[in-house]
């Protein structure tokens, strides 16, 4: 259905006619995604009517209000690296809101950012590190867009550990509500700043998004407050040798990279748990030697040698920590407490990552989390998420175990890379109060069976997810899934159906990745 | 009344009281908010009693009012706004359901105080995220539902904390979890799979736990919550830091907690700290407050299991170079003051009386979260305002908590007056409204208004009392819980 | 190879918007953060190196039809390879080369650019990129006093390239060129009027045949003067030389050296003396084609294959080129070896840098966009406090003068070859 002439002009008056297109080739840029259906000409999900690229919170408001005066569905992207930021039916158009790109605040004395949508995680963890703080940087990477990830998506990153996770990170918060308000949170709409998101009295903070964001159906998210955390490293990051891809960063003496792993899963599990109440990591993860192997080579021929190299040496669950330290004392202090957590539960580290080289590679693709694409992606061409709940550490244990078992048999059929199987990532958040774990199955979207397998293992993981009593899966939001999993956890999606009836009643904000109105 | 009879039928005669001396006694209490008598108490024992109970209300349209803590209370949020009312006191329901040290949370209902959870947390090697010298009868869920800042702001990753998970009774009368605890499975089969009813977030794309906490019971009722709490230290050093000067207290503070180097931090004013410190009434209080610098920072270092005097060590290390650059001696006795004997007192519920009360007999509090920056300045609105009003500024207690681990700052104002003295009372009285009014508008942020503090605060944001209207309408729509609160 | 050929390539595109910056730990500001000059101006995600691929596996898969704007789109970027680069930080895939082949596509299936036609039109009349005449083509030697290769024999040839000879703003870097070449005592000739295109800008534009037709003669030429070694100051050239022409199957047999790596060479043989100060902060500009895009070509016919259940190998082991071996080096070696001069870098170098602004048609097409992209570039430079940017490529120092001219912004632009000059006593 296309968009009405007069609605076209409406929004052009608003944006410019350089801001707005219905060009199909620019349009299909915004329907295509990886990860979305089983077969290759099936990647693509549904055509937005138009892309518009507002480029302030006024001609933000000006177009959700045009689109609710004409009956027209909106949906917000920024980087849009996910099936969660597309649209899954027609009739929608895509608000990218790239040209709003500034950082507003850099405030160092109260650890806060203030920015627009399309401010990307390297870009404030440059700037921040000039003072001496740093972002949590989430594992999607840092080209991703700090907002998105921290308002509308998920939100979690090797620097859990030390910085949390995103959703409990933000502060202030300017929101274009589906009808067209403008909704400032907290301390923003009563004109004092941007340092509180919660009140006066409830906090707006738990509608705009829950463990997930509402993904773009809740209106538009235009500017947000984050809390930045201490960094004791140079203001312009590791001094960098080399040419692409392999970036040798001097890395000072009190940062170190440490790979330890454990015959076990009970061993694995209580280290994890030491590790977080220690206080002693800057980043941690739950790696393997698949993804250690991807992370350090430069090919996926080289890959494929390391690999061989990295599981011969590792048997069993490991994680990865990197300790950061302002002074060789508190370093060498974080070091031998991690130590003795090792002797503790039998735990080693692993030789080949203390090696300098390797060292410098793994901290400084960590620390700036440029890793993920060669992490999940390099290898078959595209990556998916089972299990991902999050609540303790032991769950994440659980959801590796059961993730492992459930993967056994695609890896078995050679649908799915053969990365060990048991290939979860899992992280601490906040001195291991809480824990997550997503089963990374690593695919093909250029081979029809691998993605059929894709799918396939998705839909069996979403079941156990129920019948195990896992919590909500990391891909746990959006329409089908809501409708899915409601049921089974207290009806939140009667719940969630109410706020979307009360802030959106137009169903101006596309519900697809969010919940749709019933008759 | 038959009304009455329904309520007996959920929750026993025991359970419902309309004698008159229990109704006058809901009917008010310390704040300035105007006395109302509600029709009747109940108290329910279980989660499905005040499912119950509120479903009647829906039928009956009668307002109900959550009460958890015991009294004095002081903020006027669980005095009726409306006639007719019934008061919903939770406070019998007094199980700690669940302590688990591997994950460190606790499982309490409503009527838990902190001198009850503290000894049995205790027993398994944690400690409460406490905040400043809560009373006895000071119910440590509803602490938690109220966003009240703890003393520890580096284990205050997000101004929710410590409260985690909920399980709340809607005003619609629907029952709900929030967070991990929501499902799917039970609560047996979740921690089955390893869980522990941690994340608060969710489930899935809302997170109804902030809804619920800051609302003054006008979302619902919470019958239980799980609770974040933190080790016991193995070694502890307390610290006192006086100064003239607050920024550089503030600015101490800021590195304190950005190299995570303290666990309490906290600063008060001599009039404050003399309060909770005098034991002779008004000699020694007298002494200590004109003895005491006008500003005194608190903050503990602590070593855990492994290695705890290297972990002190270090971090003694980097305090004491950080305190030289800024011109301060952190100390561990200050006026006659110990910071040991100050720990201790931090650690547990305010003895008896309660502190706010030794001074003059009552305390009115003015609270509200505001930048580093603005400080200074917001202080000085207040002295100035209180000399205005004659009200002598040497005995106003300042409380001043960094918080959400140093991105803001909760600021309170303690104004002590003789409730028996009405001039004292009227005075407070209007120089408490005034001083709102004139600290919001030079930027104070009323995070938790309370009682008139509402009707100013919501004035000044109309995007968010619509909103906020929109989910009263969601989980409330016949607006029995605590009508007249906040914007509904 | 075809676009058909890279269609698994383009499905594996994951829209993750690496090709947008360079690689993420050699991000240093957030002013500083994009590498890609097309998304960065025009915004939509279809300007970026993924949606370019988007584009091209929507047209295979016949989601979409040819449209005026789908041109400009592809049209409106300049080829630079930033995005390639990024992408090949982390992914085994090809960014760059099927936007070769799209635009293949669409001059073959008669979708020309208006701008582009009379610039083609005239390159087949008159053997160069500017419209102009061919018989003019040798005045910028005038006076010089060097071999001409059509009627003798020269050890090494240089060729100047469409740019050098007929911008007379830029003869001076022509000129200065063969100066120090003699200078150094190298027996070097020239193509003068009989030089013809090197055919990489058309190539890039979507001529893939122009090349063909260039390389063969220009091979033929050398071939005729006996040369064992062709120079040239142009990074257009310098990268048609020694890789599309290898790409096609016509790798020269002279060796190919740009000017700097020949200069390096001659400093440290000592034949070439730079004594003269010459004091001044510059920052260098790394061009495209003598940076990432100038990497050896890898030959590789194959088949894809999988390992460990779905491991994308090949087989043969393919490597890909990943901007690693561009010519960094040389030029700053050069810089460096001048006298009083202090070097200074910008935050995007090397092979994460940012384009001039002028190639892959834009600055024949869409010389707003150009200067755009060059200003941007200037703007940067200035922030290392440098007084001069200094590049090896005259299609860059050409659109840093125009955008200088007509921003009014002040910033000296000079090619390494004139500091050197000057670095010998203005030789």
């Amino acid at each position: 259905m296309a968009l009405e002439s007069k609605v076209y002009r409406a929004l052009e008056d608003i944006v410019g006619p350089e801001n707005i297109s219905q060009e199909p080739a620019i349009l299909d840029t915004y329907a295509f995604q990886m990860g979305t259906k089983a077969v290759p000409t099936r990647l693509w999900m549904a055509r937005p009517e138009a892309a518009i690229l507002p480029g302030s919170v006024e001609e933000v408001q000006a177009m959700v209000k045009v689109c609710n005066r004409y009956g027209v569905r909106f949906k917000a992207i920024s980087t849009g690296f996910s099936t969660a930021a597309n649209i899954a039916r027609t009739g929608s158009i895509h608000v990218d809101l790239r040209r709003m790109n500034r950082i507003l605040e850099l405030n160092e004395r109260d650890m806060y950012a203030v920015v627009e949508p399309y401010v990307s995680w390297v870009q404030l963890q440059a700037e921040t590190m000039k003072k001496g703080l740093n972002c949590n940087t989430p594992e999607c990477g840092g080209q991703c867009s700090v907002l998105a990830n921290c308002t509308s998506g998920w939100g979690m990153g090797n620097k859990s550990v030390a910085m949390g996770h995103n959703e409990r990170n933000v502060l202030g918060v300017e929101w274009v509500l589906p009808t067209g308000e403008i909704l400032r949170l907290g301390s923003v709409g009563s004109g004092a700043g941007w340092f509180c998101g919660d009140g006066p009295g409830p906090s707006l903070r738990g509608i705009m998004r829950g463990f997930l964001g509402a993904w773009g159906g809740l209106g538009v998210v235009t500017k947000v407050g984050v809390k930045l955390y201490h960094w004791p490293g140079p203001p312009d990051f590791f001094p960098l040798k080399g040419v692409s891809p392999i970036y040798d960063a001097e890395i000072p003496p009190t940062v170190k990279n440490y790979y330890c792993f454990f015959t076990n899963w009970e061993d694995f599990a209580n280290a994890g748990l030491k590790v977080g109440e220690a206080e002693i990591a800057a980043e941690f993860a739950k790696v393997s030697p698949a993804l250690v192997a991807l992370m350090v080579s430069r090919s996926n021929q080289e890959y494929s040698q390391v690999y061989r190299f990295t599981k011969t040496l590792v048997k069993g669950p490991g994680f990865q920590v990197i300790i950061e330290a302002d002074s060789p004392k508190e370093f060498e202090y974080k070091e031998k407490v991690l130590m003795q957590i090792l002797a503790e539960t039998n735990g080693k580290n692993l030789p080949l990552v203390t090696h300098e080289l390797m060292q410098s590679r793994v901290i400084s693709q960590t620390v700036k989390c440029s890793a993920i694409a060669r992490g999940v992606f390099r290898a078959t061409g595209a990556y998916s998420s089972t299990m991902g709940s999050m609540d303790t550490w032991d769950l994440g244990v659980t959801q590796a175990r059961i993730g492992a078992d459930l993967k056994q048999k695609y890896v078995d059929m050679g649908m799915l890379l053969d990365d060990g199987v048991e290939n979860g990532w899992g992280l601490l958040y906040e001195d291991g109060n809480f824990g997550h774990l997503e089963m990374i199955n690593l695919y093909d979207p250029a081979d029809p069976e691998s993605c059929q397998v894709f799918q396939d293992s998705l839909s069996e993981a979403t079941d156990i997810m129920v019948s195990e009593c896992l919590g909500v899966p990391f891909g746990g939001g959006g329409d089908r899934m809501n409708e899915f999993l409601g049921p089974h956890i207290m009806n939140y999606h009667l719940w969630l159906r109410k706020i979307k009836k009360a802030f959106d009643p137009n169903v101006a904000s596309d519900p697809s990745s969010y919940i749709r109105l019933k008759e | 009344m038959a009304e009455k009879e329904d309520l007996v039928e959920i929750v026993g005669s025991e359970g419902v009281s309309d004698a008159p001396e229990i109704l006058a006694e809901y009917s008010k209490d310390k704040s300035f908010v105007p006395p109302i008598e509600p029709r009747c108490v109940v108290k329910p024992k279980t989660t499905e009693e005040v499912q119950r109970i509120i479903k009647w209300a829906n039928d009956t349209l009668t307002p109900l009012i959550p009460v958890s803590s015991g009294s004095p209370r002081f903020r006027g949020d669980t005095v009726p706004t409306a006639g007719g009312a019934a008061v919903l006191d939770l406070s019998g329901m007094k199980k700690i359901l669940w302590i688990d040290r591997r994950n460190r949370v606790a499982m309490i209902e409503p009527g838990v105080t902190f001198g009850e959870l503290r000894p049995e947390v205790e027993k398994e090697g944690l400690r409460l995220l406490m905040p400043l010298l809560p009373r006895r009868s000071k119910s440590v869920l509803a602490s938690a539902l109220e966003r009240e800042p703890i003393i520890m702001p580096r284990y205050h990753w997000d101004i929710g904390d410590p409260m985690l998970c909920t399980e709340v009774v809607f005003g619609t009368g629907d029952l709900f979890r929030t967070g991990a605890a929501a499902g799917p499975g039970t609560l047996e089969e979740q921690r089955k799979s390893g869980q522990a009813q941690k994340n608060p977030a969710g489930p899935s794309q809302a997170s109804l736990h902030r809804v619920i906490q800051g609302s003054q019971g006008t979302m619902g009722c919470v019958t239980w919550i799980t609770l974040k709490t933190q080790l016991l230290p193995k070694l502890q050093k307390p610290f006192l830091v006086g100064s003239h000067r607050l920024d550089s207290l503030t600015e101490l503070s800021h590195w304190l907690i950005r190299l995570r180097i303290a666990d309490e931090c906290l600063m008060l004013n001599n009039s404050n700290l003399a309060a909770i410190m005098a034991k002779k009434w008004p000699e020694e209080y007298r002494r200590l407050r004109d003895n005491l610098p006008s500003w005194i920072l608190f903050f503990c270092q602590a070593g855990y299991e492994y290695f705890p005097e290297e972990r002190l060590a270090y971090e003694e290390e980097y305090m004491s170079d950080i305190a030289q650059r800024i011109g301060v001696s952190p100390v561990e006795v200050l006026s006659g003051v110990s910071a040991y004997e100050l720990l201790a007192i931090l650690q547990a519920p305010s003895e008896e009386p309660y502190w706010k009360l030794r001074h003059k007999g009552s305390c009115h509090d003015i609270f509200f979260l505001t930048g580093r920056d603005r400080l200074p300045e917001l202080i000085e609105v207040m002295h100035n305002l209180a000399s205005r009003y004659s009200y002598p500024v040497a005995d106003m207690g300042i409380y001043i908590q960094p918080v959400v681990q140093g991105t803001s700052w909760h600021c309170e104002f303690n104004l002590f007056f003789d409730p028996d003295d009405l001039k004292e009372v009227e005075t407070v009285r209007t120089l408490s409204v005034d001083a709102v009014n004139a600290l919001m508008t030079e930027g104070a942020f009323f995070s938790r208004p309370y009682g008139p503090w509402a009707d100013i605060a919501y004035r000044r944001d109309g995007e968010t009392t619509a909103a906020l209207r929109k989910v009263k309408g969601i989980f409330d729509p016949n607006n029995i819980m605590n009508p007249g609160k906040l914007c509904f | 190879m075809a676009l058909e050929d890279f269609e698994r390539s383009m499905a594996r595109c994951v829209r993750c918007s690496l090709c947008k910056f360079p690689p993420l730990e050699q991000v240093k500001s957030w002013r500083f953060a994009n590498v890609c000059p097309s998304i960065t101006r025009y915004n939509f995600h279809a300007y970026s190196g993924g949606g370019r691929l988007l584009i091209g596996l929507a047209l295979l898969q016949g989601r979409l039809d040819y449209t005026d704007e789908m041109t400009e789109i592809i049209y409106r970027c300049q080829m630079c390879g930033a995005c390639d680069i990024s992408c090949k930080y982390n992914r085994d895939m090809e960014v760059l080369e099927p936007q070769y082949e799209l635009r293949a596509r669409l001059v073959n299936d008669g979708q020309l650019l208006p701008a582009h036609m009379p610039v083609i039109e005239s390159l087949r009349k008159e053997d160069n990129m500017l419209q102009r005449l061919k018989v003019d083509r040798g005045k910028w030697a005038e006076g010089l006093d060097v071999k001409d290769i059509t009627k003798e024999t020269a050890e090494v040839v240089f060729h100047a390239g469409c740019r050098l000879s007929f911008d007379e703003d830029l003869w001076k870097v022509a000129r200065g060129t063969v100066s120090l070449l003699k200078k150094a005592g190298v027996d070097v000739g020239i193509v003068g009027s009989e030089e013809a295109c090197c055919g990489g800008r058309a190539y890039e534009m979507g001529y893939q045949g122009e090349l063909i037709k260039y390389a063969e003669h220009n091979i033929d030429t050398w071939r005729a003067a006996g040369a064992r070694i062709v120079i040239t100051s142009c990074s257009d050239c310098y990268a048609a030389f020694k890789i599309l022409y290898d790409k096609i199957g016509l790798k020269p047999n002279p060796q190919v050296l740009h000017i700097t790596e020949y200069l390096e060479r001659l400093i440290a043989e000592g034949k070439l003396r730079l004594t003269k100060e010459v004091p001044m902060t510059v920052t260098y500009h790394d061009p495209c084609h003598l940076g990432r895009k100038a990497e050896p070509y890898i030959h590789w016919q194959g088949v894809e294959k999988k390992a460990y259940g779905q491991l994308i190998l090949h087989d043969p082991i393919k490597e890909f080129r990943r901007g690693t071996f561009g010519v960094y080096e040389p030029p700053r070696n050069v810089l460096k070896s001048i006298p009083g001069l202090r070097l200074v870098e910008m935050e995007r170098i090397k092979e994460y840098a940012w384009c001039c602004g002028a190639g892959g048609g834009v600055k024949e097409a869409y010389p707003d966009f150009a200067t755009w992209t060059a200003l941007e570039r200037i703007a940067e430079a200035k922030t290392t406090g440098a007084s001069a940017l200094v590049t090896a490529c005259p299609w860059c120092e050409k659109n840093f003068n125009d955008a200088i001219s007509e921003s009014g912004d002040r910033i000296e632009v000079y090619d390494v070859v004139e500091l050197v000059q000057q670095a010998c006593g203005g030789a």
